[in-house]
Order: structure tokens, then C-alpha cells, then sequence
């Protein structure tokens, strides 16, 4: 509790303010609004590089864990921020851990149509370690491109994540895209 | 109008009401650019489906409840949290605990230090010592010799101003005068203050016998009264004052520097602490010390180093990876060592004045770092 004291203390003022209004639960109301705007997206965004559910999920607790600790809710970079975070997050769990690998052949579930007999799902689990794998040796400008972009962000979200321009995504997406199919192929 | 370019048209594939009427007019015009859009469809297509996962069942309100409760019962302390990173890398803890030990107890020697008699020992200067981070996995284990045992835990409290953060540590918060910190130092510092640490390690006869044992592989015998010898370390309190902090510790998760071992270094960190203090009872500290350095897997050159410091009455031994340069340098008056190079990758000075230590860390060249070091008030 006393850190929670301390940086109570060093918030700025508008923060500090609702920080007193808590509810209880020691969220602010801003931030759980943005938590309920945003969550969905930032799961998508840890899961495509992931493609864990669960760690996904994990990922983008810790995402609005940090935001909250550091920035007030309102602040305008907020979403970007959460963006950027979830893949950069995701990129270093994926990298950090190789036994994911062997687990996701076990339990991936391909949107890919294979069929369900057994060979057909082989052959998916098969693929999605090769994706995995392709993913986690991408330059990470790269695999951030095909995270944002393939979670459902707009040009002008993925540019505001990645910290570039609008007129750069389309270049570094089909550069990416190339790089992608290159590696799964190798 | 010349030809889209590759971007152009992958951007039109996505978001065709985006771009320029001009340049939709020109794909309807051109047939070249066509013929390329088309190619940029197909591989867009490929790679989408390759791409393809399950998407996550997300409950928004769920996992609110789960934040709620880990923002509760499990607060994090980021600079912490970035420490014990460090401390985790694989042969770090053990090889640095042998390190320390050795230099902390060399440190005693020189106190004069004799049999059964209590000595203090506070470093007021440092002395490089060359390792080579290869040859430290042959170190063993300290604990295979004996016992930690850790009598205070630091606290680290992270905060966002000066004043709190001298609030919580206790110590006066020494910065840089506005407008000079380096050009490449940007946005405000995050403060993370920690209280004082206490732990000891207790040296064990019988628990190097069954290293020995486990080994297979004889042990130079410990000499008598080594056995039940304690040495205390007392650290801090302290405060570190970071900028460009890792992901996650402040200002937009930029993408900053990270060392070859995956290591996010901060552009600029001060740290400023109580000088670590060694008490050390039982047997000699020099055959402590003899004893320490001759145990196998520690490195013959390391070892000498460590024997042949000239003046380690008051000489703290800093490990110094080979391949990187380092060098007496004065800050204020006080003799400091300066540890890096002038690439920018990494840099570091370190120095000790009226009790307390300091340090000053970051991805800047040798003269923005001793510079920082020297403005520091």
C-alpha cells in the first residue's frame, strides 16, 4: 500500500481527483471505460501474434495493468499506446518462449479449412508451427505491421501504433507480407 | 501521373476510398499498375491466410473484474520488475554472487581485518576487473558453499516527482540542471526508490564436502575456521532516476535500445545509494579470500586480478566485460571509473563520495555520461 500512497500522491491533478472517486475496485471510471473500448483490440492484436487466446489475454492485462499505473486514462495517445504495448508485449512472450512451438502444434485450432480427419489436422498444426516460428524470426517492424494491420486496425491506427506515417504502412504491410511468406516457406 | 507505388496499391486493396481520386483514376487508366495490383492482391491473399487464428472469446466485463482484482492484490513495482530481469538472465546470479563476494571480501582484507575480530569495509574507490562473460558459466554456485540468507528485502516504491521521490528514499535527488542533459535524453524521469537491503552468507564445511561429492572432482580443502565465518552486506537505501524507461515504465512504449542480450537499457539512469557496508566475523578475511579464488571454474586471470589489487583497503573490484574499455575519470573531486566505450551502445561511471555511491548509466558516449555525472546537483 505504500507505493500506492506515493504515487497517489506524484499523480497530476485531474487523475488524482478521480483517484479519490475510486469505486472501490481501485480502477477510475476513466480507465475502465477505456479498458471496455479497448480490450477487445488489444487481445486480437497479442493474439495474432500469439495465437493463444489465453496468453493473449494475459498479455493485455498486463498492457492496461501498465497504462494505468503510468498514465492518466483520458491521455490522448492512450489507445496507440495500448496498441503498440500489446504487440510489443506479445513479440517478446512469443520470443521468449520457445516451448510455446510444441504446444501450439498440440492445441491449435486453424481457421484453415483442412478437414477434420487426422491428417488434415496434422498438417494444420504443422503449418501454425511453421507460422509461429516465421513470425517470431520477422523483423519485429515487420511482424508488428501483420499483427496491427491483420487484427482489424486502420492504416491510420496502424501509424499511430507503429510511430510512422500513414503513406509508410502500405509499403512496410506488403514488404512485411513478402518477408512473411518467405520465411513460412523456408 | 507516374505509376502507384507498391504501398500505394496495397493500401488500395485495404482501403480503396482512402487514396487520391488522381490515383484511383490512374489504376482505372493503367493497366501496368492493374497488372500489379493484382499481384499485390494475390500475395496480400496468401499471407492472410497464413496468417489465419482462432480469435480469442473475449468478455470485456470479465476481464475488467480480473484487472480490478490483480491492480488490488498483486501491485507491480516496474523498476523492480526491470531488475529482477537482470537478476534472472541465465548464470548471472551465481556467477555475480561469486564476483561480489570475492571483491567485497578482498575489500575486508585490506581493512587489516585479523582472526575473530568484527571489521567494516566501505568502498571509496574502484578498480577494474577484466571477465569474460564466456568463461563465468565454470564459476560454481556460491550457495554450494554455504548460505544466504536475506534479512530485509528492499522495497522499491515507483514515483513520479523529485519531491516524492526523496519523500521515499530518504536521500536528496540529485539531477541535472534543466537544459543540459544530453540532446538523446528525452522526456521526464521516473523515479523508483528503494529501501536498505541486508543479507549475509554464511560459509559451510559441510555443504562444499557434498558439492565435492556431487562433483565427483576434489575441492581444495577449507581452511579451519572458514566453517560458520558470516559475512553481512548492508545496501542502501537508494533512488533511481531513469529516462527512457523499458516499455511499460513510462511515456509511449517506443521500441528503445536493447543490449545483445535482449537486455532494454535506458538511455540515462542515476543511481544514487548508501555505500554497501560488509561486516565479516570469524575466520581470517585473506584466507577467505585465498579460498574463494582458488576454487575451480573461477578464472586464473580473474583470480590474480582479484589477488593483485594494489590498494584494496578501500577498493571496490567492478567486473569489466573483455571488449570493453575503462579508466579512472574525475567527477567533482572524487575518483571515479568509467566503464564502456564511445559507440553510444553503453556506458557507465561510478564513484563514491561521503558515504554514498553513484553511478550514472545509459546508451550516451563517455563524455555526455562523465558530463551528466559531473552536472549532477
Amino acid at each position: 500500500m505504500e507505493v500506492e500512497l506515493t504515487t497517489l500522491k506524484a499523480l497530476p491533478a485531474p487523475q488524482a481527483v478521480e483517484a479519490a472517486k475510486l469505486d472501490g475496485s481501485g480502477l477510475p471510471e476513466t480507465f475502465e471505460r477505456l479498458f471496455l473500448a479497448e480490450y477487445a483490440r488489444v487481445v486480437r492484436i497479442a493474439n495474432r501474434v500469439l495465437a493463444d487466446g489465453d496468453e493473449a489475454e494475459e498479455v493485455a492485462q498486463e498492457v492496461f495493468l501498465d497504462f494505468h499505473r503510468s498514465h492518466p486514462a483520458d491521455a490522448e495517445y492512450a489507445a496507440p499506446w495500448l496498441h503498440r504495448a500489446a504487440w510489443h508485449r506479445a513479440l517478446n512472450m512469443l520470443r521468449g518462449n520457445r516451448r510455446r512451438l510444441s504446444r501450439e502444434a498440440a492445441v491449435a485450432v486453424p481457421e484453415v479449412d483442412f478437414g477434420l480427419d487426422p491428417a488434415g489436422l496434422h498438417q494444420a498444426s504443422a503449418q501454425r508451427e511453421r507460422v509461429r516460428e516465421a513470425m517470431r524470426r520477422l523483423p519485429r517492424k515487420s511482424a508488428a505491421v501483420l499483427a496491427l494491420r491483420y487484427s482489424g486496425l486502420s492504416y491510420a491506427e496502424v501509424a499511430g501504433a507503429m510511430g510512422v506515417s500513414v503513406g509508410q504502412v502500405g509499403t512496410l504491410l506488403r514488404r512485411a507480407e513478402l518477408r512473411f511468406k518467405s520465411e513460412v516457406k523456408s | 501521373m507516374n505509376h502507384l507505388n507498391q504501398g500505394a496499391l496495397r493500401r488500395m486493396l485495404d482501403e480503396p476510398g482512402a487514396t487520391g481520386a488522381a490515383e484511383a483514376a490512374h489504376l482505372a487508366a493503367c493497366g501496368e499498375c492493374r497488372e500489379r495490383a493484382d499481384a499485390v492482391g494475390q500475395e496480400a491473399g496468401g499471407a492472410s491466410a497464413l496468417l489465419a487464428v482462432a480469435e480469442a472469446a473475449v468478455e470485456p466485463g470479465v476481464a475488467l473484474l480480473k484487472l480490478r482484482r490483480l491492480a488490488v492484490e498483486q501491485p507491480r513495482r516496474p523498476a523492480a520488475r526491470w531488475i529482477n530481469g537482470l537478476r534472472r538472465r541465465r548464470g548471472f546470479r551465481p556467477a555475480a554472487a561469486l564476483l561480489v563476494a570475492v571483491g567485497l571480501v578482498g575489500g575486508v582484507v585490506a581493512t587489516g581485518a585479523a582472526d575473530g575480530v568484527i571489521e567494516q569495509f566501505e568502498p571509496h574507490t574502484f578498480v577494474p576487473v577484466s571477465v569474460n562473460p564466456a568463461n563465468l558459466g565454470s564459476v560454481p554456485d556460491l550457495s554450494a558453499f554455504g548460505s544466504y540468507k536475506v534479512a530485509g528485502e528492499p522495497r522499491f516504491s515507483s514515483v513520479k516527482s523529485a519531491d516524492a521521490a526523496r519523500a521515499a528514499s530518504g536521500l536528496r535527488t540529485l539531477l541535472s540542471p534543466s537544459g543540459t542533459l544530453p540532446a538523446t535524453v528525452k522526456g521526464a524521469p521516473l523515479y523508483e526508490a528503494f529501501t536498505q537491503a541486508q543479507g549475509s552468507f554464511t560459509f559451510s564445511a559441510e555443504k562444499a564436502r557434498l558439492y565435492a561429492a556431487s562433483r565427483g572432482k576434489p575441492l581444495p580443502a577449507m581452511p579451519r575456521g572458514i566453517d560458520g565465518t558470516t559475512i553481512s552486506v548492508t545496501a542502501g537505501p537508494g533512488l533511481l532516476t531513469i529516462y527512457g524507461a523499458p516499455a511499460g515504465l513510462s511515456g509511449a512504449p517506443a521500441e528503445g535500445p536493447t543490449s545483445s542480450r535482449g537486455i532494454h537499457i535506458p538511455s540515462l539512469a542515476i543511481v544514487q545509494m548508501a555505500s554497501p557496508r560488509v561486516v565479516s566475523d570469524g575466520a581470517s578475511v585473506k584466507v577467505l579470500e585465498d579460498y574463494i579464488t582458488s576454487l575451480p571454474g573461477v578464472p586464473a586471470d580473474l583470480a590474480a586480478q582479484i589477488r593483485g589489487i594494489g590498494d584494496p583497503a578501500s577498493a571496490l573490484p567492478v567486473p569489466v566485460p573483455t571488449g570493453q574499455g575503462s579508466h579512472d575519470v574525475d567527477i567533482n573531486g572524487n575518483k571515479g571509473l568509467f566503464v564502456g566505450d564511445s559507440t553510444g551502445l553503453g556506458a557507465g561511471v561510478i564513484w563514491q563520495h561521503d558515504g554514498m555511491l553513484y553511478a550514472v548509466v545509459g546508451t550516451l558516449n563517455e563524455s555526455d555520461v562523465v558530463a551528466v555525472a559531473r552536472s549532477l546537483a
